[in-house]
């Protein structure tokens, strides 16, 4: 179990698994004890850190010596029209009753998911990341980019809104994805993405760390499966 | 437009075998680094992939759709990296040799302070707690898709996850000398 309340909130939110409410719990902590504050500073850099190991791409021959091992003949094809229908005995389950209870807890989760996504559907946009700019009387676009892949497709923009930055994020997700920054140790989310699919309008303060002139690199993941990189840059646009 | 991995996994059912390279294609990356991180080196992560597709291929048709695909291929994975390592400490123990617990050429290649550092300190986790760290900051999961993955409650993966990250915490301190 983790030891308390913050700890818990701590790492959800570094995990981009805080709902609005727990975000504003965290707020709160954060602001109430400087030892908080140092903890989730030292929590969000070491999250940054792993999160910044490369993937290396796999080795070329791979899928040749993957076909190469297959046996020549099919996977039986009869099974095909099982695997729709029935629930089958897997290959790593171990028989038991528990898969009684494990479809139990699953409608439990379902259901708790169907509340919780429709509280935080009904939740004003400003709630839904803790660190959303309300206003954009003032914000000068610098940059925006395309994004096009088969869950996600929209336009990511960048705003100076006085001495800050902002990016935006307009377009449709049909299912979570995972999109950060991360600069300087610190890793900044794109949490409605990750949360709620769907249309998506919204627009993200970026850290003050943020200042260099240096392009700004977001990394999109579903599930596992990076999708690419989106580049803005603080050249105005013209 | 992709198609949806449980199309996929039914043709591969019917005997496509283009569907499955679809499948090795989509998935070779996240397989292949999951392992490599697991197991500590290229070649052994090779062996790895390898043998988890060859799996696949083997049991699709005992592939249970109620979960997602790729939870049920990174779980392959993190069962065939276990017994790789268990093959390498039986074979360590037999012949006396120790496991090397400095990172392999390959992540001395990459290059990175950081990734050697992450790497060295990966490599004196638990199992239970390298699997994790994986599967969040490797694969970048969701509690959820890792709770099924690895076949646990959700809240037993935010306590691994938060003691694993208190252990990498600690061994990289010690490895700046803090």
């Amino acid at each position: 179990m983790l030891e308390d309340r913050p700890q818990e909130l701590m790492q959800a939110a570094i995990d981009g698994e805080l709902d609005a409410t727990g975000q504003s719990e965290l707020t709160r902590c954060v602001d109430a004890d400087p030892l908080v504050a140092q903890q989730y500073a030292d929590w969000r850099a070491l999250s940054a850190r792993l999160d910044a190991i490369p993937l290396e791409p796999a080795p070329a021959d791979l899928l040749i010596q993957i076909r190469a091992a297959l046996p020549p003949v099919a996977v039986p094809s009869v099974a095909a029209p099982l695997v729709a229908l029935r629930l089958r005995r897997r290959w790593y389950a171990a028989p038991g009753s528990w898969r009684y209870a494990a479809a139990f807890a699953g409608v439990v989760l379902v259901a708790g998911l169907f509340f919780y996504r429709g509280a935080e559907l009904d939740a004003p946009l400003d709630q839904m990341t803790g660190t959303l700019v309300r206003s954009r009387s003032a914000a000068v676009e610098l940059d925006h980019a395309r994004v096009d892949w088969p869950a996600v497709q929209g336009q990511l923009t960048l705003y100076q809104e006085g001495a800050g930055l902002s990016v935006a994020f307009e377009g449709h997700n049909s299912a979570p994805i995972q999109a950060w920054v991360v600069y300087g140790g610190e890793k900044t989310p794109l949490a409605n993405l990750n949360k709620t699919v769907g249309n998506q309008s919204f627009k993200v303060a970026l850290p003050e760390a943020i200042r260099a002139t240096e392009p700004i690199e977001w990394v999109f993941v579903q599930e596992g499966t990076p999708l690419g990189q989106v580049t803005l840059s603080r050249a105005p646009v013209h | 437009m992709s198609v949806d991995d449980t199309v996929l996994v039914q043709r591969c059912c019917a005997g496509d075998r283009a569907a499955f390279d679809t499948l090795i294609l989509r998935y070779q990356t996240p397989v292949y680094n999951a392992a490599l991180r697991l197991v500590g080196n290229a070649d052994d992560a090779k062996d790895v992939a390898q043998t988890v597709f060859l799996k696949v291929f083997l049991h699709v048709a005992d592939f249970d759709p109620q979960y997602r695909f790729f939870s049920w291929l990174y779980r392959i994975t993190l069962n065939e990296s276990h017994n790789l390592l268990g093959k390498r400490r039986g074979y360590a123990e037999i012949t006396g040799e120790e496991l090397d617990p400095r990172p392999g050429p390959e992540a001395q290649a990459e290059g990175g302070e950081t990734v050697q550092s992450i790497d060295l300190a990966l490599r004196q986790l638990s199992l239970e707690h390298r699997q994790v760290i994986v599967l969040r900051h490797v694969l970048h999961l969701s509690y959820e898709a890792m709770a099924e993955t690895l076949q646990v409650a959700d809240k037993t993966v935010k306590s691994r996850l938060h003691s694993a990250r208190q252990r990498m915490r600690d061994l990289l301190s010690l490895e700046r000398g803090v």
